[in-house]
C-alpha cells in the first residue's frame, strides 16, 4: 500500500498518482485534510519499548505499520476550518491533538517524504528572514537579499530602490518575488526586502537528486557543483527530502543569490523535461523496493 | 557579580520568570523583564542582513543583540497566547537559536518545540521503556481498550484524566473524535527529574519524588500530596545524556513512575519550571536554580 497525503487538487499528488499507478502493481490510497480527520479511525499501539504499530481504518481499507510501504507526504497546514463541527471551545485543542497526533504517527510510518517536522506536517522551513540568516551561515559564498525586518518607518523604506522591493507582514510568503507593498501601519513589524539581481531559477530537490529550471525561458539547465552543494545544505538542515528552492543566478559574475526554500514540490514550476525524473525519484523515496 | 544578563521574555504573571528574576537580581545580574503583552508597546524585533536584535523601546530606548555573548535568553510562552504572538515569539526564537544557542545563551527548547510537543512521538523517539499506550479516536474503543488513564497528546491542555471520570470534557463530534491516548495505569510513585547540564557539559540533577494518598492519578491534581527530594540515580545521567543528543537543550525535565525497580518513562518537558519545587524547610530546589543560574551566567566562556 502507498499512501499519498494532501489536497485534491494538488498537481504534484496528481501527476505522481498516474505515474505510478502506470508503472506498478501497488494498492494507492489518496487522503486528504478532510478524511484524516472526519473518516479514518485510528487504533494504534505504542509498545513499552517504544515501537508503534500505526492501525488505520478507512472504508474498506486496513493501513498499518506491516502493509504500508510509504507515504507521499504534502499536508499543509491543518487549516481552522476543518474543526468547524467541534464545540468553540474545543476548535483549537483539536487542531492541536491532531496535529500532535499525525506528527508522531507519520513519524512511525516506514518511507515518508516528506517527514512531519515542527511548524509543518510535511517539513517547515522557518520565516525568510530565518532562511536567509541560515543561508548565510550555512554558504558565505551565496548572497542573500538586502532586507530589514522591523517597525515600518519611511527612513528604512527609503534605504529600498522601490522598483526591486517587495514590502510585506507575512513572513512566510516563500513565492513573493514581485515589487508590491502591502498596506501596512506605521510602526507595525514589517518585512522589507529587495529582489536580487540575476535570472530567478528553482532547483527542486528529491531525495539528494536536483533538477534547476530558469523561470524566465521555462528550461532546464544544469546546476554548478556550487549550487548542488548549497541546495543540498539547505535540504539536509531543514531535514526535507523533497523541497525547492529558489534563487537568483547573474550569468555574467557567476553570482548566485539564495531567494527562499519551501518544503513541497510543485510540478509547475519544474521544467518539462525533468518532470518523469522527479516522479521518478520520489518513487525510489517511498517505494524503495521499486529500485 | 556575573557578567551576562539575562531577558526573560513570558507572561507578566509566570512564576518561573519571577523566582529566575529574584535569583538572577540576587547575584547581582542584569535581569531585564518583558512582558508578551508589551510586544510592540514596548519592545520589537528588528534584523537586517548584518544585524538582528531585540529592541526595546520603553522605558528607555536600547537595542540587544542576539548573538551579544553577555546576554543570556529565557523565554516562557503563555498557554493561552493570540496568534500574532506566538508568531513573533516564534520568529524570536528561530533566531534565538541561530545567534544565541551556539554560545550557549538560549536553551533552544526554551518554549515549546513543537516536534517534541507531541507526547506520542516523545514515547516512540526520545524514551525507552514507557506505558503501553493506545491512540484512538473513535469513542467505543476507548471503553473497550481496558486502559485507564486517558491524556491528552499535545500541551494545548495538559490533562490526565481517569477514564471512568470524563473524556477530557470534549464534546463529541460526528463518528470520529480527537484523538487520544489511552495508558495502562503504573502504580508507584511519580518523580520528576530535572537536568542542567553546565558550560563545562557536567549535569545538575534535581529528583522530586510526589506521593499521592488520595488515589489521584496525577499529583498536581492531587490535594494531599507529599514532596520528597532524592539522589538523582546514575542510570539518570545516561538517560539525560541520550535525551541531549537528541533534543540538544541544555534544560529539561523528565517524569517518570518508579515501580518494580525502574523508571517507566512518560514525558519530558523542555520548558521546566524548578521553581514548583521550592517549599518552606528544604533548599534543595532553591539550591538547584541557584547553581542552575550560577553556571548560566557565570563568568568564565566571556
Amino acid at each position: 500500500m502507498l499512501i499519498l497525503l494532501g489536497a485534491r487538487e494538488n498537481k504534484t499528488l496528481l501527476g505522481f498518482y498516474n505515474y505510478v499507478s502506470s508503472r506498478y502493481s501497488v494498492k494507492i490510497a489518496w487522503l486528504d485534510h478532510y478524511q484524516l480527520i472526519n473518516e479514518i479511525s485510528v487504533h494504534d499501539t505504542i509498545h513499552t519499548c517504544g515501537k508503534t504499530n500505526i492501525s488505520w481504518r478507512y472504508k474498506d481499507d486496513e493501513f498499518t505499520s506491516g502493509n504500508v510501504l510509504g507515504v507521499l507526504n504534502d499536508l499543509r497546514s491543518l487549516e481552522s476550518g476543518l474543526f468547524q463541527d467541534f464545540a468553540p471551545e474545543d476548535r483549537k485543542y483539536a487542531q492541536e491533538e491532531f496535529f500532535a497526533y499525525l506528527l508522531s504517527a507519520l513519524s512511525a510510518l516506514p518511507n515518508v517524504a516528506n517527514r512531519p517536522s515542527q511548524g509543518g506536517l510535511s517539513g517547515f522551513t522557518r520565516t525568510l528572514p530565518y532562511q536567509w540568516a541560515t543561508a548565510r551561515k550555512l554558504c558565505p559564498s551565496v548572497g542573500i537579499p538586502k532586507y530589514y525586518l522591523g517597525r515600518m518607518s519611511d527612513a528604512e523604506c527609503r534605504k529600498f530602490d522601490p522598483e526591486y522591493t517587495v514590502i510585506s507582514d507575512k513572513l512566510y510568503d516563500y513565492g513573493n518575488w514581485t515589487p508590491a507593498s502591502r498596506p501596512i501601519a506605521e510602526g507595525e513589524l514589517a518585512l522589507t526586502y529587495e529582489i536580487p539581481s540575476g535570472s530567478a531559477c528553482i532547483a527542486s530537490y528529491v531525495g539528494g537528486k536536483i533538477y534547476c529550471f530558469r523561470l524566465t525561458n521555462r528550461e532546464g539547465f544544469a546546476a554548478s557543483d556550487k549550487i548542488l552543494h548549497f541546495v543540498k545544505l539547505l535540504a539536509e538542515h531543514f531535514c526535507l527530502t523533497i523541497c525547492q528552492v529558489l534563487f537568483f543566478a547573474d550569468g555574467a559574475s557567476g553570482h548566485i543569490t539564495f531567494g527562499a526554500i519551501r518544503p513541497h514540490l510543485d510540478i509547475g514550476d519544474c521544467a518539462d523535461i525533468h518532470v518523469c525524473a522527479l516522479y521518478a525519484s520520489m518513487a525510489s523515496e517511498v517505494l524503495p523496493y521499486a529500485y | 557579580m556575573l557578567t551576562r544578563r539575562i531577558v526573560c521574555i513570558g507572561a507578566e504573571t509566570d512564576p518561573q520568570l519571577c523566582f529566575w528574576q529574584e535569583i538572577a537580581s540576587s547575584l547581582d545580574a542584569e535581569v531585564i523583564r518583558l512582558s508578551i503583552s508589551t510586544f510592540k508597546t514596548c519592545w520589537t524585533i528588528v534584523s537586517s542582513n548584518s544585524y538582528t536584535a531585540l529592541q526595546l523601546t520603553f522605558p528607555r530606548r536600547m537595542d540587544i543583540k542576539l548573538d551579544d555573548a553577555a546576554t543570556c535568553w529565557y523565554i516562557r510562552l503563555p498557554s493561552v497566547t493570540d496568534e500574532n504572538c506566538r508568531t513573533t515569539l516564534a520568529l524570536l526564537h528561530s533566531f534565538l537559536t541561530i545567534h544565541a544557542f551556539p554560545l550557549g545563551n538560549y536553551f533552544y527548547g526554551g518554549f515549546e518545540e513543537a516536534t517534541y510537543g507531541s507526547k506520542p512521538f516523545q514515547l516512540q523517539s526520545l524514551l525507552h521503556f514507557v506505558p503501553f499506550t493506545r491512540l484512538v479516536n473513535v469513542v467505543d474503543r476507548m471503553s473497550g481498550a481496558n486502559l485507564p488513564i486517558i491524556k491528552s497528546m499535545s500541551l494545548q491542555r495538559s490533562t490526565v484524566v481517569n477514564a471512568l471520570d470524563s473524556r477530557l470534557n470534549i464534546t463529541p463530534h460526528r463518528r470520529a473524535d480527537i484523538p487520544v491516548q489511552l495508558q495502562r495505569r503504573i502504580e508507584g510513585a511519580s518523580a520528576k527529574v530535572h537536568f542542567y547540564r553546565t558550560r563545562d557539559h557536567e549535569w545538575l540533577a534535581l529528583t522530586v519524588i510526589a506521593s499521592v494518598h488520595d488515589n489521584a492519578i496525577d499529583y498536581r491534581e492531587s490535594r494531599d500530596v507529599s514532596l520528597r527530594f532524592e539522589q538523582t540515580s546514575p542510570e539518570m545521567f545516561d538517560v539525560a545524556d541520550e535525551i541531549y543528543q537528541k533534543i540538544q537543550c541544555a534544560f529539561f525535565d523528565v517524569d517518570y513512575i518508579h515501580t518494580e525497580g525502574r523508571p517507566v518513562f512518560l514525558e519530558v518537558n523542555m520548558s521546566p519550571a524548578p521553581c514548583a519545587f521550592v517549599t518552606k524547610g528544604d533548599s534543595h530546589a532553591a539550591v538547584f536554580s541557584f547553581l542552575v543560574l550560577y553556571d548560566w551566567l557565570g563568568t568564565r566562556e566571556i
